[in-house]
């Protein structure tokens, strides 16, 4: 575990550089955990380079990391009405935050996008998922096409 | 940000197809079988793909899909191809209404003896004892039971089960029947959540056998359990050995069949089940029949024929 008073380097795809608590991202990027961990950080020169992750989707994931840090000991309620006010966001902002999130290994936020995307498709119908998801080549042959919808015609 | 940044960003090329395996694994893992069965796996080829993969059929619930969506789309058919799909590897598998001795048999004889956890929820008259019985043997691995609502199955198979799965640590049996309380005592020591709730047999002296037999135990309900009187020695025993104790008289509002336990609500749940059941068989009678007629008329037809 990292003393809380250090401070690492992060740098998004924009070369833009974001300082961090250590504890914050140790306790929840099990990636930056393991550099911590290992020594491969060095805390005079290092900054650790996220390439795939931009400064908008960055800023987002610092602020979960450190609000789930520094509230871990609120109730419940407080917590999901917070996460939840968090992940309102559109689409492609919900995708960035996934590739981030999976890119860092955020175990909890993780989960949480994955339980949103799940209500956003929940009980909704084939086309529906694929304007939500915004699919526009399914990859199926017409034939196949058309013999998925001849099985299940109220779900498309 | 101005207003014009967010009406830009849609121009951005994001494509929820190019996500890696392993995370559209895990969005699709956490849909229900009936809405991967019936929509996910047709969004497209690549989920198409994935959804045959085992790991997604690790686990498999088919419940709170509605009596009319229960009797309509063939739950029992769809259920038995999630089964194939998961190659043996099911772990945990829900069952509401739709559950059958053959259905049990059919796990069995795919192969998953790994099953973790079976939930057999209001499957009102088709499962037996006999299944549970013969599907006991051959789950060594099961930890967790729930048998709610299923009026046929008794202590016989309560006693099989107990005998074919040591591992059990939590069993829920609610509407049990008679006898179920000296099955469960003598025969699931290794018990450390037991839930039996609306279960009018249950009496002091079987509460009394359950505490000696099941020395683990935690987590108690009792709810409605309306011949159990807690008091005296009785009520300082469970308290010393159960954390977690709900007494026969505790609100039942956490309880996900609460309706169930008055009987009228009951008696038209099942009638609901009868008859929407009925009336589907009676629909599958006709059209098979029309086919089969139609075939005899073509076999007719085709000897005819062959006479000229």
């Amino acid at each position: 575990m990292g003393s809380p008073l250090k401070k690492i380097m992060l740098c998004s795809s924009e070369k833009e550089i974001f300082s961090v608590e250590e504890q914050v991202m140790v306790q929840h990027s099990v990636i930056i955990n393991n550099m911590i961990e290992d020594g491969s950080y060095n805390y005079e020169e290092s900054k650790i380079p996220l390439d795939c992750v931009d400064s908008k989707t960055l800023k987002k994931v610092i602020d979960y990391c450190t609000y789930h840090t520094h509230h871990h000991n609120d109730n419940q309620e407080d917590l999901e009405a917070w996460d939840a006010q968090f992940l309102n966001v559109d689409s492609n902002g919900l995708y960035d935050l996934l590739m981030a999130a999976n890119y860092l290994e955020i175990r909890n936020l993780l989960d949480l996008i994955y339980r949103t995307i799940k209500n956003m498709i929940k009980g909704k119908k084939i086309d529906e998922i694929r304007r939500i998801l915004n699919i526009k080549d399914h990859g199926f042959t017409p034939e196949e096409e058309e013999q998925n919808r001849k099985e299940y015609p109220h779900f498309y | 940000m101005d207003s014009r940044s967010i009406i830009a960003e849609p121009a951005k090329k994001l494509n929820w197809l190019d996500l890696p395996h392993d995370v559209t694994l895990m969005i699709i893992g956490k849909l229900t079988t009936f809405h991967i069965l019936t929509s996910a796996q047709f969004v497209c080829r690549k989920w198409w793909r994935i959804c045959m993969d085992p790991l997604i059929w690790r686990t498999i619930n088919m419940c709170d899909i509605g009596i009319p969506n229960s009797v309509d789309y063939k739950l029992e058919k769809m259920c038995r191809h999630a089964i194939d799909r998961s190659c043996g590897q099911l772990v945990d598998i829900s069952i509401e209404y739709f559950g059958t001795d053959d259905l049990l048999k059919y796990i069995i004889d795919s192969g998953c003896h790994k099953l973790r956890r079976l939930r057999l929820v209001q499957c009102f008259y088709e499962i037996l004892d006999k299944g549970l019985c013969e599907m006991a043997e051959k789950l060594p691995l099961l930890e967790e039971l729930d048998i709610t609502l299923c009026p046929r199955v008794s202590s016989i198979a309560l006693e099989a089960i107990g005998r074919g799965c040591p591992l059990l640590k939590s069993f829920k049996y609610n509407h049990g029947g008679k006898k179920a309380t000296f099955a469960i005592a003598q025969n699931m020591s290794n018990l450390r959540h037991l839930q039996l709730v609306e279960n009018r047999y249950l009496d002091n002296s079987g509460l009394s056998a359950i505490l000696d037999g099941c020395p683990h135990l935690e987590s108690l309900d009792l709810r409605r359990c309306c011949n159990v009187k807690l008091e005296g020695i009785l009520r300082t025993r469970c308290d010393e050995k159960v954390k977690d104790m709900k007494d026969p008289d505790a609100p039942l509002d956490d309880f996900e069949f609460w309706g169930l336990c008055f009987e009228s609500i009951y008696d038209d749940a099942v009638y609901d089940y009868l008859r929407e059941k009925r009336w589907v068989q009676e629909r599958e009678a006709r059209r098979i029949n029309s086919g089969s007629s139609r075939e005899k008329k073509n076999k007719a037809k085709s000897k005819s024929k062959k006479k000229r």
